[in-house]
This record gives structure tokens, C-alpha cells and sequence, in this order.
């Protein structure tokens, strides 16, 4: 503490610190899916439900990665009970939104955090990417929850949403555009664009005999296009 | 498919037109399909592309969009029994407003 006091080398982190554990227990659990795919019928049950006590001991210990494992194998690993996945999806996602996202990883617990909004439910999940939205320091994290929450609140049948939804893929477009996030934000307004009173867009089509037409030469009557396959 | 028969011949004498996408299907699927199905509306053959598909954002098949007279998009949806009462809706609306 005082001037005086001897000198002491930096502390070397820890290798669970480093996020080592994690990434070798990964490592292992990766190799074993590999063999389990590389089995013929015989595999027996996905590695994932064997490697779940070691990856939810690290996250009990706090480590994020181990959390987000957690979360996208649940289903796979069958290990949480139906009743009981709501909560630990719950608690699971407040952990990772709350304090890991400025981490480079945490587009993965974005994405995770979309694939459960039939568990959770349309209010936490919203809530959890607001979090996101208020805390974090990494414009790809901030573009991320932006975009699914704008994306969930346009797509609502709450309608109070909507203008929400747009403010937030607005304010990508706007502020956000260098993130890789732009990409998705322009998939969803090309899926706007042909919804529910939108003006159709023309196309040119072809059958088989080498018919050609073109939708415009439709208009003044009411056309029904029918999007199928003989499969 | 046959319910789209019957579509087509209800509305046969009005401004209606059935514009099927195939999408998907090789060429010989495609051309037994036309033929087993008695398909004798216009269809469109995209082969294994699919760029009509994807300009409407087609997530899932069938997918059925109507449009207007105007060239609007009036409905969507994967069933075609439920698009029987919308377009009977807009082809009364163009009646009346021609007269």
C-alpha cells in the first residue's frame, strides 16, 4: 500500500478468469458431439444432457459463457423439466443481460433470448432487451437487442407496440447502421414492404411452355397469387 | 387444388385472375403435378430458384396473397378457403364502384 512497500508482479488471472474452464470444457463437449454424429444408430442420448452438470456448475460459479450454454441446449439436453423451464430460462437470461452484455459473445444470448419468447413470454422478453438497450457499451450488442425487440414489438398483436418497434429499427438505421445488424434491419423492411396494404410489387413470370407475363398487366382486377409446390 | 378449381370456375365470368408460383418442383415433377391436379390457371415456373418467392417473402408453403384491383395487398395467409370471402368482398366492391 505505501510507497515503500516491496514490489509485487501483477497477478496472473486465474484460468476460470480467462474463461479457460469454459472453453475447455467446450472443447470436450464439442469432440464428444462430434463422435455422438459420427456414430451410427447406436449413439444413445445427445452429449448434452451428460456434459450439463459440468457446464451448470460453472454457471452457478457465474461464468457467462457456461449460462448461455445452458440456455441454448436446454431443449436438446431435456435435462430441465418442461414446468420448470420457464424459470430457469428466466433467471438464466436476467444473469446474462444484466451483466455480461458488453461481452463479444452476447449475440448468441440475443438471439437465444428470440428463439424463447414463446416460454418467457412477450413482456420479459421485451423487458430483458431493454435492459440490454439501457446498459450496454457495444454498439453490435446495443444493434442486436434493438433489432429483436423492435422486430417482436412491430410483429405484436399488443398494436400499442408497434410505434415502439419502429423507433428502435429506426434508430439503427440511424445511429447503428456500421454494425452488422443493418442487414436484418433491411431483411425486415423488405418483409414490410409486401404485408397487408402495401402496394404488391411487380414481378415478371414464365410457365413452362415459355408464356411470359407480367403482374401490372393485372391491374383493374382482383388476383389472387397462389405460392406452391407439387413436394 | 381442388378447391382452387372451384375458385376459378365460381368467378370465371368476373375480374378475377389466379396466378399460381410453383416453386420448387423439377420440371418433370412439375409438369405430372399440372396435369394430375388438372391445373389450367396460369402458373408460373420458377425451377430451383425461387425470385418471385422471395421478392414476397414466402415463409412457408402454400402461401396465398391477394391483391386489388388497385394493385394492393389485401390479405395473406396459407389457407385458400380462407381467402374465399375476401375475394368475393373485393370483387363486389370493383362492381359497384363501376357502376
Amino acid at each position: 500500500m505505501g510507497a515503500a512497500s516491496a514490489y509485487s508482479p501483477p497477478e496472473v488471472p486465474s484460468l476460470s478468469a480467462m474463461g479457460g474452464e469454459y472453453d475447455e470444457l467446450n472443447a470436450e463437449y464439442t469432440t464428444a458431439v462430434t463422435a455422438w454424429e459420427e456414430a451410427e444408430d447406436d449413439a444413445g442420448a445427445h452429449p448434452s444432457a451428460a456434459f450439463w452438470p459440468r457446464f451448470a456448475a460453472l454457471s452457478t460459479n457465474g461464468n457467462g459463457e457456461a449460462k448461455l450454454w445452458l440456455v441454448s441446449n436446454m431443449r436438446a439436453a431435456k435435462v430441465v423439466k418442461t414446468e420448470n423451464r420457464k424459470q430457469e430460462l428466466y433467471s438464466l437470461f436476467r444473469d446474462l443481460t444484466s451483466e455480461f452484455n458488453d461481452e463479444n459473445w452476447f449475440g448468441g444470448v440475443l438471439t437465444n433470448l428470440a428463439a424463447s419468447l414463446r416460454v418467457l413470454g412477450e413482456e420479459s422478453t421485451l423487458k430483458f432487451y431493454d435492459v440490454v438497450i439501457a446498459e450496454t457499451i457495444e454498439d453490435n450488442n446495443l444493434a442486436g437487442a434493438l433489432y429483436f425487440a423492435g422486430y417482436i414489438m412491430k410483429r405484436s398483436e399488443t398494436e400499442t407496440l408497434h410505434a415502439r418497434g419502429e423507433a428502435y429499427l429506426a434508430r439503427i438505421e440511424k445511429d447503428l447502421a456500421k454494425t452488422t445488424w443493418i442487414k436484418e434491419v433491411q431483411d425486415l423492411r423488405a418483409w414490410e414492404a409486401v404485408q397487408v396494404g402495401q402496394m404488391a410489387p411487380n414481378f415478371d413470370g414464365k410457365t413452362i411452355d415459355g408464356f411470359e407475363f407480367d403482374l401490372a398487366e393485372y391491374r383493374g382486377q382482383v388476383v389472387l397469387l397462389d405460392f406452391y409446390g407439387f413436394w | 387444388m381442388p378447391h382452387l378449381q372451384a375458385l376459378v370456375e365460381r368467378h370465371e365470368d368476373e375480374p378475377f385472375v389466379l396466378i399460381g408460383v410453383n416453386t420448387g418442383d423439377s420440371p418433370e415433377e412439375y409438369k405430372r403435378g399440372l396435369e394430375t391436379f388438372n391445373v389450367t390457371w396460369l402458373s408460373a415456373y420458377q425451377g430451383a430458384e425461387s425470385p418471385i418467392a422471395d421478392l414476397f417473402k414466402v415463409e412457408g408453403y402454400p402461401t396465398y396473397v391477394l391483391i386489388d384491383a388497385e394493385g394492393k395487398i389485401r390479405s395473406r395467409g396459407h389457407s385458400g378457403e380462407a381467402m374465399d370471402e375476401p375475394i368475393a368482398k373485393l370483387l363486389a366492391e370493383l362492381k359497384a364502384s363501376s357502376k
